[in-house]
């Protein structure tokens, strides 16, 4: 079997991944909860966690990493306490479902209001200008991911950091599938205040696992309250990171797994990870032109490009998806939870067929998959 | 032998300023406090020396970890807050 959907999750994961999750599953009992061994086992995996997720993503205190049960978990407690005392929002004409539906239904249940910011595929420039035709004088947040889940168009975010400080704005930003994969240093963001990603993509932990980074010092409402292991005696829900945020029993196995896999990005390089996904995706953009009747949807600069590709043939997509299936290669088609994405890019009627990588790859992986999409196509022509 | 108690509301802040102290050559255990101290609030405890206290102290709060009690362990075993 050929793996490409990796941006859905990353199914190939370090060996020390799987041995976390069983060993802690063992062994490891609830953290926070007692001062006895296997509970103080599983407060320090927690913790390993934080510190690594931290030093990664350059943040000076741990208790700023809160875990979640992903990045759509992340988004919501972030976005849903952001807004939660109204105004207007921007965002991205790129956004997954995971910011567009929990910003439509505050829209409409609440006093909040948004705009999207939309502009064409790899065009950092555009979509600049078009925050900045976007944002008014009730704009409080600007909500954008980082590397699109349909296209892998690596979004300007700095520079979107930068307008969103210069206007006084706060940032969230969705680095579901940067992560592990495209440098995200939150030292360098003035108006980021949470940074949301999956554990179980790029970082190669396991499903269920997510975190949420809090740059910002603002005490915005929890997405829920209860059990933190701390001032028990107390009705309200403390105020401080990272218990403000997590309540409720942490999924310790998947945390584990997690720290296993930051400490795989960390030892491995995150940029060498980088290098060689950018091997495999321009070695698949070259290919996917070479091939009769394809449209590709990419961007020959690596610094617009991630290892996420899309392309669509004369065939509907989900028609490709099942041959290539059929022939034992993973990708996904459709619309990826993306509606905005599509029409931004004009392929919302059609869909994509897409295809992704991780460090887990290999060129000879590419040139099958490039091979069996050819003799598709060849077939198809006859 | 632990005498001092450094009381934090979080386990995560008792887990930082015990690596923090640890990394700085301080050795502290994490512990539950007793309830008398604990005021019914399952925080947790750093169980350190009382001759390296006051060092422990400056140095948190030069990192900027402040969100702690201190308790002092009396001749007959009860703890007594010392007011930073």
């Amino acid at each position: 079997m050929i793996y490409f959907d990796n941006a859905a999750t990353t199914l190939v994961k370090p060996d020390k991944v799987y041995k976390a999750l069983y060993d802690t599953a063992k062994t490891a009992a609830n953290p926070g909860r007692g001062g006895y061994p296997p509970s103080m086992k599983a407060s320090e995996i927690v913790y390993s966690c934080r510190e690594e997720a931290a030093r990664f993503f350059n943040v000076k205190e741990p208790e700023r990493v809160i875990f979640t049960t992903n990045a759509t978990h992340a988004l919501n407690i972030a976005i849903k306490g952001a807004m939660a005392d109204g105004g207007h929002a921007v965002i991205s004409g790129y956004e997954h479902n995971s910011v567009y539906r929990p910003i439509t239904a505050m829209s409409e249940n609440h006093h909040i209001y948004y705009s999207i910011a939309d502009a064409p595929l790899f065009k950092p420039r555009d979509i600049i200008q078009s925050f900045i035709e976007q944002i008014n004088e009730n704009t409080r947040y600007v909500i954008c991911n980082h590397v699109s889940n349909v296209f892998g168009y690596i979004l300007p975010i700095y520079e979107i950091d930068e307008l969103c400080a210069s206007r006084g704005i706060g940032l969230i930003i969705d680095a579901a599938q940067s992560a592990g994969v495209v440098k995200l240093d939150a030292g360098k963001l003035k108006a980021c205040e949470y940074i949301c990603m999956p554990g179980h993509k790029g970082l190669y932990g396991p499903q269920g696992t997510g975190m949420m980074i809090c740059t910002g010092d603002k005490k915005h409402q929890t997405l829920i309250e209860g059990g933190t292991g701390s001032l028990s005696n107390e009705a309200k829900q403390p105020g401080f990171l990272p218990d403000r945020f997590e309540s409720g029993t942490l999924n310790v196995p998947g945390i584990a797994g997690l720290l296993e896999g930051l400490r795989f990005v960390v030892k491995t390089g995150a940029d060498k990870i980088h290098c060689i996904e950018r091997i495999l995706t321009k070695q698949l953009i070259e290919g996917l032109y070479s091939i009769p009747n394809i449209e590709v949807f990419a961007s020959e600069d690596p610094a617009l490009q991630s290892a996420v590709v899309s392309f669509r043939g004369k065939d509907g997509c989900e028609e490709i998806s099942e041959y290539l299936a059929s022939e034992g290669i993973c990708v996904r088609a459709g619309l990826h939870c993306s509606p905005l994405a599509h029409k931004n890019a004009n392929t919302y009627n059609t869909g994509t067929v897409r295809v992704s990588f991780s460090y887990f790859n290999t060129k000879k992986e590419v040139d099958k998959f490039l091979h069996i999409l050819n003799q598709y196509q060849s077939k198809k022509k006859n | 032998m632990c005498n001092c108690l450094i009381l934090f509301k979080s386990l995560t802040h008792a887990q930082r300023a015990s690596k923090y102290l640890e990394k700085n050559g301080i050795s502290t255990i994490i512990s539950r406090p007793p309830m008398e101290i604990n005021e019914n609030s399952c925080g947790y405890a750093l169980k350190i020396q009382e001759h390296f206290l006051n060092k422990a102290i400056l140095m948190l709060k030069e990192v900027e970890i402040s969100n702690f009690k201190v308790y002092v362990c009396t001749t007959n075993g009860t703890y007594k807050e010392r007011i930073l």
